[in-house]
């Protein structure tokens, strides 16, 4: 079996606890199959997670479940026409729009019915509450270890790519190994799985090391071009703002102790921001953090993928604080590739000259 | 002696401005068509030969444009958005926000006193708002380019043109034109409409004074007035405002020289 996640906000911890390899989906791009299911004033991962639906359809590999995440309207619209028109099993998370106590309740609810719907699916794994929820301590505490080599070892890279493409690495490196054989292999070996990935501690050169400090952020990334022409335009990017950036890879503190699943529901719902979640004040306190953990910041770069609603909402909030901060700001709208666009690249060239002329 | 050329390879025309000893000696333009280097390359020619040089004398050349980095020879290449800023504030040294509009894209730029760029905007992925849009309504209308501004003046009202898309706003011209909607009224609108369209730009980046004007479109007097209206602000149309790009990059290539 293997689960395909739509969103950081479905923890991997429970597929972990379950014995289940688990990693997010990464839809290469919307394809001709979404025009007659969804409308085309979608956001294009929101399409794209579609068109993915429609081609697992297709493949051989047995027990595949996708587990789609209600981050924002488009991606329920999404599971309501796979659940429609498609042929996969898949899960709903619903995600809640803010991170207070009912929320974090609810939340831990969804999980609950998550684990138990993803265990049915799968065979011969624990399903009994008590166990469960010892695995998933368990779980989360190797979570915890991984993610902090995961993330040294992503501030070490000086390719954004790279960096945005270690929540993968670490999910792969979960797929390849059951729980206890993670558990006994440590932190070593996920750092050998990493240095055999490419990720050699000081043969990571920086290829913008001279660049005026920028983040990226954003409502979700599409794919690593947006990212690469920010290395290749020669800034040199201090903060990946993304899901598969930061916020895949700092979840929350965990609560120690008690329920787990209302352990795991808070840390999430009260990881870094996705604009999605519209936690409007936690999004502006955690962009302030990352000017705090980055000194020298001179300016944002706003990637918003064409129609996201939210990602519009967000874009707002943020010109307000980078005005606030003095800080330019340049808002690129696009889809898949959009970093490989030659009008993307002119605005990054300007807004590279703006910041070196300042 | 310096001979500082720049260059900008726009998506319809490429305009090459030559600097002689920082001064202005010439200016050329053509239409790029499907060859950029090449027609970059004929221009700097042309341009070089009217002013008595050639290419062997050139001090520094500086590209900008879409076509920026096929330009053979260059010694630095800019963007069309801080070259634009550096020339129109060289010629309007008052301008805080540039309003361009080309052939086939619109851009607002906001510059503080010392003519750095704050803020740019720009549309580059639909042909409303810029000269092609112009161009497309014009051949419809069967009336030169240079004649709008004297349509506009004829004109005793005018008419709301509601698309906002170029294909769209042709089939409602003609709908205007077979309502018997005289030509004058239909051209007014049509000024309306992209300058709304471009004001509507210009107040997302927020606009100073003085607005200048530049880009192949700023010669059309009808959409200057348009502009001029929908922004209640006085537009400065400079001189050799559709070279501005290439002034620009002439302007860095000299002060690479020295």
């Amino acid at each position: 079996m293997l689960l395909l996640t739509t969103c950081s906000y479905i923890p991997i911890e429970i597929p972990v606890a379950l014995g289940i390899p688990a990693r997010r989906a990464f839809p290469r791009g919307q394809k001709p199959v979404a025009e007659s299911y969804v409308p085309r004033d979608f956001c294009p991962y929101s399409r794209a997670v579609f068109s993915l639906a429609k081609e697992l359809e297709d493949t051989s590999e047995p027990g595949l479940v996708l587990a789609i995440a209600g981050s924002c309207d488009a991606m329920r619209r999404v599971y309501d026409a796979v659940r429609m028109y498609g042929n996969v099993p898949t899960l709903f998370v619903d995600v809640p729009r803010t991170g207070d106590d009912l929320a974090v309740g609810y939340f831990a609810s969804v999980l609950r019915r998550f684990a138990r719907e993803l265990a049915a699916q799968s065979t011969g794994q624990a399903t009994g509450e008590e166990e469960l929820e010892e695995r998933l301590w368990r779980a989360i505490r190797l979570l915890d270890d991984l993610r902090d080599v995961a993330k040294n070892y992503a501030d070490m890279s000086s390719s954004s790519s790279q960096r945005l493409e270690m929540l993968f690495a670490l999910e792969r490196y979960l797929g390849m190994k059951d729980m206890e054989d993670a558990e006994r292999a440590g932190t070593d070996g996920l750092v050998e799985y990493l240095v055999s990935e490419g990720f050699v501690p000081g043969e990571m050169k920086s290829l913008t090391e001279d660049g005026p400090p920028v983040i990226l952020t954003g409502t979700y990334c599409l794919d690593t071009s947006m990212a690469e022409a920010l290395d290749e335009c020669g800034f040199k990017v201090a903060a990946l703002d993304s899901c598969w950036g930061i916020r895949g890879l700092e979840p929350g503190e965990v609560q120690d102790g008690g329920d787990p699943f209302l352990a795991l529901a808070g840390a999430y719902l009260r990881k870094t921001p996705c604009p999605r979640i519209l936690q409007k004040d936690a999004r502006i306190l955690a962009l302030d953090k990352l000017l705090d953990d980055n000194p020298g910041i001179r300016g944002i770069v706003y990637y918003l993928p064409k129609f996201c609603d939210q990602g519009y909402y967000d874009y707002v909030e943020v010109k307000t604080f980078a005005k606030r901060k003095h800080l330019p700001l340049l808002m690129v709208e696009g889809d898949y590739g959009a970093g490989k666009w030659a009008q993307t690249k002119t605005r990054l060239m300007a807004f590279l000259e703006l910041l070196e002329q300042g | 002696m310096t001979v500082a050329v720049g260059v900008d390879s726009g998506s319809t025309t490429t305009k090459v401005v030559v600097l002689v000893n920082g001064k202005v000696a010439c200016t050329t333009s053509a239409v790029t068509g499907p060859d950029p280097a090449k027609t970059a390359s004929l221009c700097i020619d042309k341009a070089l030969s009217e002013c008595g040089h050639t290419f062997r004398e050139i001090s520094c050349l500086v590209a900008t444009g879409y076509g920026r980095e096929r330009v053979s020879g260059a010694t630095r290449i800019l963007t069309e958005i801080t070259c634009h800023a550096r020339g129109a504030h060289a010629m309007v040294p008052a301008a805080r926000t540039i309003i361009d509009i080309g052939g086939q894209d619109s851009k607002v730029i906001r510059l503080d006193e010392r003519g750095f760029v704050q803020d740019f905007i720009m549309n580059d992925k639909c042909a409303a708002g810029t000269g092609r849009f112009l161009e497309v309504m014009a051949a419809r209308l069967q009336v030169g380019l240079d004649e709008f501004g004297e349509e506009w003046g004829r004109a005793r009202g005018s008419v709301k043109i509601s698309s906002t898309c170029t294909v769209f706003a042709e089939s409602e011209i003609i709908s205007l034109i077979s309502a018997g909607v005289k030509r004058p009224e239909v051209i007014k609108g049509l000024c309306n409409a992209i300058a709304g369209r471009v004001a509507s730009m210009a107040r997302r980046v927020g606009i100073e004074p003085a607005v200048v004007f530049t880009g192949g479109v700023s010669l059309n007097e009808g959409v200057r007035r348009a502009l001029e209206d929908a922004l209640s602000q006085k537009i400065v149309v400079p001189p050799m405002s559709q070279f501005m790009g290439a002034y620009g990059a002439a302007l860095f290539a000299q002060d690479l020289v020295e």
